[in-house]
């Protein structure tokens, strides 16, 4: 499955920037003499037949020479190996987030069925689906770095993924480019805690819709496991609640929810725009904003083959966990 | 004397749903002895799940006990806490249900479903408090064996869906004698299995039964397999007993017109004739017909049946409900 859908994703991705766009407006101005535009295009094999412009694309795809990114102001390669961390640590974030709201939340919710519980968490996650990012993010902005420092209590940062100045004082070495991560391997938990502070509201965000979508997914799988007969089955025999909600009906519950939850990593995996641009936050949302503005072609093709990439990386992700979770299912 | 174990007093179950109240139980009378086994036979929807899910406390959230009392070994099981009844369940009473293939869980092998079991009721265990797993160990072990498990280890370490369903209700068969219960509980437990595993399957519990003296309910609507397992009869009709006794005076001479109906749609082998079945079909619960609920199926139906409902009549042992023999 994975090779050739990631295939599938670079013929179209080839068709689209060889075929569709001329690439060779990436390398000429308006002031290239024209007498020059034949050199470039032979230079770059721009001359050759389509099978063989795409097994160089292949080749150059491989080798991770993804040519210049005029939004990054570097090279494609090394602008994704810079923003594409900041994505993966915001969305780790947010998803622990989700989860440990969402599923706790769905399991009240089945356990006080239709009880005022119930109908708080249903209307909790309703306003979550329906709130707009923009909204949110701004109205926490508002909240927890305006309204709270007013009050005199406490600010926390708005923009950016950590302080520049306190950066300077406890400089962290780039390890795996996940911030946090890096700082507290260097034991450097001043930078952890200001990376993280920056992370929160951000994630929050992203959070807030996908916890209405797990607290109600938790729900309903839930329900439908707690009416099962092996439910039945082990409180004929006395277990304790405990027992049964936990081990015995959750772990079928969560089937469906891992799901849905691969789905949300895959889709924040490929940046959000918008609460990256509230948050200033600089990751792949951040970068293929400005690649669109750019035109900047090579690094918005490169981040499409991220993206399909990072999707069936993900869903194989998924059936492994599922083959972990589900003894009856086999590969 | 014979020691009652069970004694379920005038039982009356309700199920409030959106057609309107289904009164599923209504006065269900049943006496257990120690080490006796009680057929619960009728047509479907006649109440014997429910009855036995009464017995249990599993009774879905939609059903309510109205009234009557269930005396277990003395205490009303209806009055307990559910704490109390937990310690119960699975040390004193145990079930068995119908289709092995989803009343075990799916996701946990045989032995975490087991020892989970063993461990919740480790109090009872002897030398208690400290929990011994060589010890929950040899009880799976030698609970797999009385049940003529092959390949003990093996099937242990399996996943419900690796083993087969005659398999699977004897793994459910081992569980429910392993800590030997004074009363089990045995819904349908071999409908749902091939015809030739059924009789292995209804071997392995009787000889199990015999051993430790357990007191069974078997519920089935196969009069044959009561006729091969069971010591006493009860027979269902519209959520009430119309007929208890004796496995071999009932079969031998049915009073009951409902019983003498399921008697005649029962297969002989011996002679060659067409099976009759009852004419007719179930009533509704939600408004059952007036007087005796089976009269408009009854073929000995008479004026007064449709106005009043019988009254149980004794004769030692034996218990009808008829008009005919009041
Ligand atoms: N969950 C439920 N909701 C509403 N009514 C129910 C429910 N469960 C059972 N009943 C009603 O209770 C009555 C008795 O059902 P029960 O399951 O005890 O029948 P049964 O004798 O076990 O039949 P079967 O041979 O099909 O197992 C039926 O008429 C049914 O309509
Ligand atoms: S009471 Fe009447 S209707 Fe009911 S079984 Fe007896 S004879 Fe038939
Ligand atoms: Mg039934």
């Amino acid at each position: 499955m994975l090779v050739p859908v990631v295939l599938g994703v670079t013929i179209m991705t080839f068709y689209l920037s060889r075929v569709v766009l001329d690439p060779l407006a990436a390398y000429v101005t308006e002031k290239t003499p024209a007498y020059l535009i034949p050199v470039i295009r032979h230079q770059l094999g721009l001359d050759q037949p389509f099978y063989v412009q795409y097994l160089y694309y292949l080749r150059d795809l491989i080798t991770l020479n993804w040519g210049w990114s005029r939004a990054g102001h570097m090279s494609v390669a090394d602008a994704i190996a810079t923003f594409f961390p900041a994505t993966v640590e915001l969305t780790t974030v947010s998803i622990i987030i989700t989860l440990l709201v969402g599923i706790p939340l769905g399991i009240i919710s089945a356990l006080r069925n239709n009880k005022i519980e119930d109908h708080a968490s249903r209307v909790f996650s309703l306003i979550g689906i329906s709130m707009p990012v923009f909204w949110l993010g701004l109205s926490l902005q508002y909240l927890f770095t305006y309204w709270t420092r007013v009050q005199g209590w406490f600010a926390l940062p708005s923009t950016g993924r950590y302080d520049p100045i306190l950066f300077a004082s406890h400089p962290v070495q780039r390890i795996t480019g996940l911030l946090i991560l890096d700082s507290l391997i260097q034991g450097n938990f001043v930078m952890a805690v200001d990376a993280f502070l920056h992370i929160i509201l951000p994630a929050i965000t992203l959070a807030f819709l996908n916890i209405g979508v797990v607290t109600r997914l938790t729900r309903s799988s839930m329900l439908e496991v707690l009416r099962q007969d092996y439910i039945t089955f082990a409180k004929s025999y006395g277990l304790p609640q405990r027992i049964v909600i936990y081990k015995y009906a959750l772990r079928n519950a969560m089937i469906p929810v891992v799901t849905s939850t691969g789905l949300m990593i895959g889709g924040l995996l490929g940046g959000a725009i918008m609460t990256e641009s509230i948050f200033a936050f600089p990751g792949m949302g951040w970068l293929s904003y400005r690649a669109i503005i750019f035109n900047d072609s090579n690094t918005i093709m490169a981040y499409v083959v991220l993206s399909a990439f990072v999707f069936v990386l993900v869903n194989l992700l998924v059936d492994l966990i599922y083959a972990w979770l589900d003894p009856r299912i086999k590969y | 004397m014979d020691e009652k174990i069970l004694e379920v007093k005038n039982l009356r179950v309700n199920f409030y749903t959106y057609r309107g109240v289904v009164k599923a139980l209504n006065g269900v009378n049943l006496d257990l002895n120690k080490g006796e086994i009680l057929g619960l036979a009728g047509e479907t929807g006649s109440g014997k799940s429910v009855t036995g899910l009464s017995i249990l406390r599993l009774l879905p959230q939609n059903a309510r006990v109205v009234e009557g009392e269930i005396f277990f070994k003395g205490r009303d099981l209806l009055k307990i806490s559910e704490k109390e009844y937990n310690l119960i369940r699975g040390k004193e009473i145990n079930a068995i249900f119908q289709d092995p293939h989803t009343y075990l869980n799916p996701v946990f092998t045989i032995k975490e479903q087991f020892k989970d079991i063993l461990l919740s009721k480790k109090d009872s265990l002897k030398n208690s408090s400290k929990i011994d797993i060589k010890k929950l160990d040899e009880i799976m072990v030698s609970a797999l064996k009385d049940v003529k498990m092959p390949a003990v280890d093996r099937v242990l370490r399996m996943y419900p869906h690796e083993l087969s369903g005659g398999m699977k209700q004897r793994v459910m068969l081992a569980i429910a004698f392993s800590l030997q219960p004074s009363l089990i509980i045995a819904d349908e437990p071999t409908t749902a299995l091939d015809v030739t595993i059924q009789a292995q399957v209804l071997e392995i519990m009787k000889e199990l039964q015999r051993k430790y003296n357990t007191s069974v309910i078997l519920i089935t609507h196969d009069l044959g397999v009561i006729a091969e397992t069971c010591q006493k009869v009860a027979i269902m009709y519209a959520g009430r007993i119309v007929e208890y006794g004796r496995v071999s005076e009932v079969f031998r001479n049915p009073l009951h017109p409902y019983t003498k109906g399921l008697m005649e749609a029962l297969p002989r082998a011996d002679i060659d004739v067409k099976v009759k079945s009852i004419p007719g079909t179930v009533p509704d619960l939600v408004s059952p017909p007036s007087g005796c609920t089976f009269h408009p199926r009854c073929p000995y139906a008479m004026e007064i049946c449709k106005r009043q409902s019988p009254r149980p009549s004794y004769v030692k042992e034996r218990m009808v409900e008829c008009h005919l023999y009041s």
